[in-house]
């Protein structure tokens, strides 16, 4: 053997003799890593959600049409809500769209980590893969909703603008607050599931803090600037004007808005991350 | 070259019996010292596997077993001390975790594959032998909420199989599925270590152990008792065992005793095994040479009196029974404070694999009555060689030879 084969050797054995670096790849590279997991927890989730059921995913478009008629016969009909000269249903369906996203998104994404407890206790992986297909699946549902859109529109003669492409940024801000949300209740949820019960009736106040069944110009004044701290107000009143009224949102809060979505993000990651060790032993 | 390091590993579970439920409970108790009890899963565990090799731990229900297979997957991290391992581990600790009832068994080879860390494209590619491999081809498209169990087995077993890890650990999973299939699941894994595969084997069934592992590692009370070769370990298990069943055992002989007429004239005091060289051992292997001693202390004085010994296989059969009057020799006589050692030798042990309960009687020289009776005072765990199937080691050697042949042929060769 000369004394190049066994340089090399003697390396080789040192190479290996070192133990591996622990993981310390940021986020992004974990989700890139996990995408095909991710994919296949998405599907499961919508799967799961469908299956065995005569409608399938047009339930998907059937609950927020059927809230849509609900809202309208109570407030175009009965409360008779001052809409600018929009009709009442697509006024309402613009906003309860993503509203139901929101909420359905909060409610599934809350119990992510408890109802998939076989799989954390006996399986290692990421964590974070779970409340991303939560979301990720309810975004499925979001835009078989948005296939509704375009008779409505069509029915209705809404004109509509380039400001309409907005609607995509918007989404994506939306999913950080809710991912933000979901990463924070979900791993509170694991240790006190009180959180379970809290959620519904949560959105179910927040939803008439935001504007979605009326208007943003029904809210008074002097309050407005309080109101708007709420992210969700920005973003369905954004909704609504880029899609329906073809003009600009609010830049300012939309700015808020996107700033909240963001730390509510980082920030529930982080503690999501803090608190992922004790999840096996917790749940 | 290490696979998998595990230094001074201890793990704490907090037993707390008043650990706040809710939100209102856990604001009332702030400040307040609340009431915790430690339990240590795992104290001050160390051991290590090279890769290609395989290492079974061996405990109880409850020693921690499952927790050092959850901290090496890093399902849980140590309280203390460092687990480093190189390369894909991938975990059958519970066999189809992550199958959703709803979806059809091909669905969720998928899903199964991807959360233990396979690539679609992998999947594809390894489809049809993982469906293969599981003998499930007709009903790959049902929902896995019609399977039975052991079909559910063995579809987790088949994904979790075709992973091709550098490192499987396998929790107690070959309990299910039927003989047939627990053969051909440790023949994957013998297969997969040729290949460098590493193995952490989890198991009650010690023969299964010893078969697929080199090493072992005895886990009782949390505590590490043994790391070394397998068969030792096993041995060191096996004394375990026995010392609990004691406990166990001890409450049975009484009620048995009942039934046996015994004089207390004579109290056998150990049952020992012991191989060819005079040493004392639990666990054997098939056709080694082997030696059953019977250790008796005399109260009485005794005429030729007739030791019995018994082996009975695993599900309580009888499967040898002998005595001195049949094997046509007499012991002799004894006084009164005489110890006396009574020695069985078996040339060849012809069992296979197993766990075989050994008991002894002593009895007077015409039948009468019996001195003292011990059932399955020690328990003898058989380890075989790995050529047959059945209840019996037979010394077979097998030779082959032309007996006739086409005369064309022979012409041709000529």
């Amino acid at each position: 053997m000369n004394s190049v084969e066994q340089t090399a050797i003697i390396d080789q054995h040192i190479e290996h003799d070192e133990w591996p670096e622990e993981n310390t790849e940021g986020a992004l590279v974990t989700l890139l890593r996990h995408r095909e997991l991710v994919m296949s927890l998405t599907i499961r989730d919508i799967r799961s959600r469908y299956k065995q059921s005569m409608l399938g995913v047009a339930w998907a478009l059937l609950q927020p049409l059927a809230m849509m008629l609900i809202y309208t016969v109570v407030f175009s009909h009965i409360a008779r809500i001052e809409t600018g000269g929009i009709p009442y249903p697509i006024f309402t369906y613009i906003a309860l769209l993503p509203w139901t996203f929101f909420q359905t998104g909060l409610v599934g994404g809350s119990e992510c980590l408890v109802s998939n407890a076989n799989l954390i206790t006996k399986i290692y992986f990421p964590r974070e893969v779970f409340p991303l297909s939560v979301i990720l699946g309810r975004t499925v549902d979001l835009a078989l909703g948005m296939l509704v859109i375009t008779p409505l529109f069509l029915f209705y003669h809404i004109h509509v603008t380039w400001w309409i492409l907005l609607v995509i940024p918007l989404v994506v801000v939306q999913m950080c607050f809710m991912l933000g949300m979901t990463f924070l209740l979900s791993s509170i949820n694991l240790f006190y599931r009180d959180i379970r019960h809290v959620v519904p009736l949560v959105t179910q106040l927040w939803m008439y803090m935001t504007p979605i069944i009326y208007p943003l110009s029904l809210v008074p004044h002097k309050y407005l600037s309080i109101y708007m701290m709420n992210p969700m107000s920005s973003i369905m009143d954004s909704y609504r004007r880029v899609a329906l009224l073809g003009e600009p949102p609010m830049w300012g809060y939309l700015a808020i808005a996107s700033l909240v979505s963001v730390v509510a993000l980082v920030l529930g990651y982080r503690l999501f991350k803090k608190l992922e060790p004790a999840f096996a032993e917790t749940v | 070259m290490k696979a998998i390091s595990v230094e001074h590993v201890s793990k704490k579970f907090i037993l707390s019996k008043d650990r706040p439920k809710n939100l209102a409970e856990a604001c009332r108790s702030i400040g307040k010292r609340k009431p915790r009890e430690d339990f240590w899963a795992l104290n001050d565990v160390s051991f290590e596997v090279n890769q290609g090799e395989a290492l079974g731990i061996i405990g109880h229900n409850g020693a921690g077993k499952s927790t050092v297979l959850k901290l090496l997957t890093r399902i849980m991290q140590p309280t203390s001390g460092h687990i480093r391992t190189r390369g894909r581990v991938s975990a059958l600790i519970e066999v189809g975790a992550g199958f959703h009832p709803d979806m059809t068994g091909r669905e969720n080879v998928y899903l199964n594959g991807s959360i233990l860390g396979m690539t679609k494209r992998e999947i594809d590619g390894k489809f049809d032998e993982i469906v293969a491999f599981s003998e499930l081809e007709k009903f790959i498209d049902t929902p896995v909420k019609r399977y039975s169990s052991g079909m559910y087995a063995r579809l987790g077993f088949s994904v979790a199989a075709h992973v091709q890890p550098d490192i499987l650990i396998v929790d107690e999973v070959l309990a299910v599925g039927d003989a047939a299939f627990q053969q051909k699941c440790l023949d994957h894994m013998t297969d997969l270590r040729r290949s460098g595969c590493t193995i952490v084997f989890v198991s009650h069934n010690t023969s299964a152990v010893t078969s697929l592992c080199d090493t072992g590692v005895v886990i009782a009370l949390g505590e590490k008792q043994f790391f070394g070769p397998v068969l030792d370990a096993v041995d060191c298990y096996t004394k375990f065992v026995i010392k609990k069943r004691d406990v166990q055992r001890r409450a049975e002989d009484q009620s048995l005793l009942s039934a046996k007429v015994c004089s207390d004239g004579a109290t056998i005091e150990s049952i020992s095994l012991r191989s060819a060289d005079g040493s004392a051992r639990t666990s054997v292997r098939s056709n080694d040479p082997l030696v059953i001693a019977v250790r008796v202390k005399f109260d009485e004085d005794a005429k030729s009196p007739v030791p019995v010994i018994h082996i009975r296989n695993n599900d309580g059969l009888l499967i040898y029974d002998t005595n001195s009057v049949m094997q046509r020799t007499d012991c002799g006589d004894f006084r009164a404070g005489d110890t006396a050692l009574f020695e069985f030798a078996i040339d060849h042990l012809p069992l296979k694999a197993g766990t075989y309960p050994i008991s002894a009687e002593l009895a007077y020289g015409d039948f009468s009555m019996y001195y003292d009776s011990r059932r399955n005072a020690v328990e003898m765990l058989v380890v075989d060689s790995d050529t047959s199937y059945g209840l019996l080691e037979l010394p077979v050697s097998l030779s082959s030879s032309i007996v006739a042949r086409d005369r064309e042929e022979q012409v041709a060769e000529s």
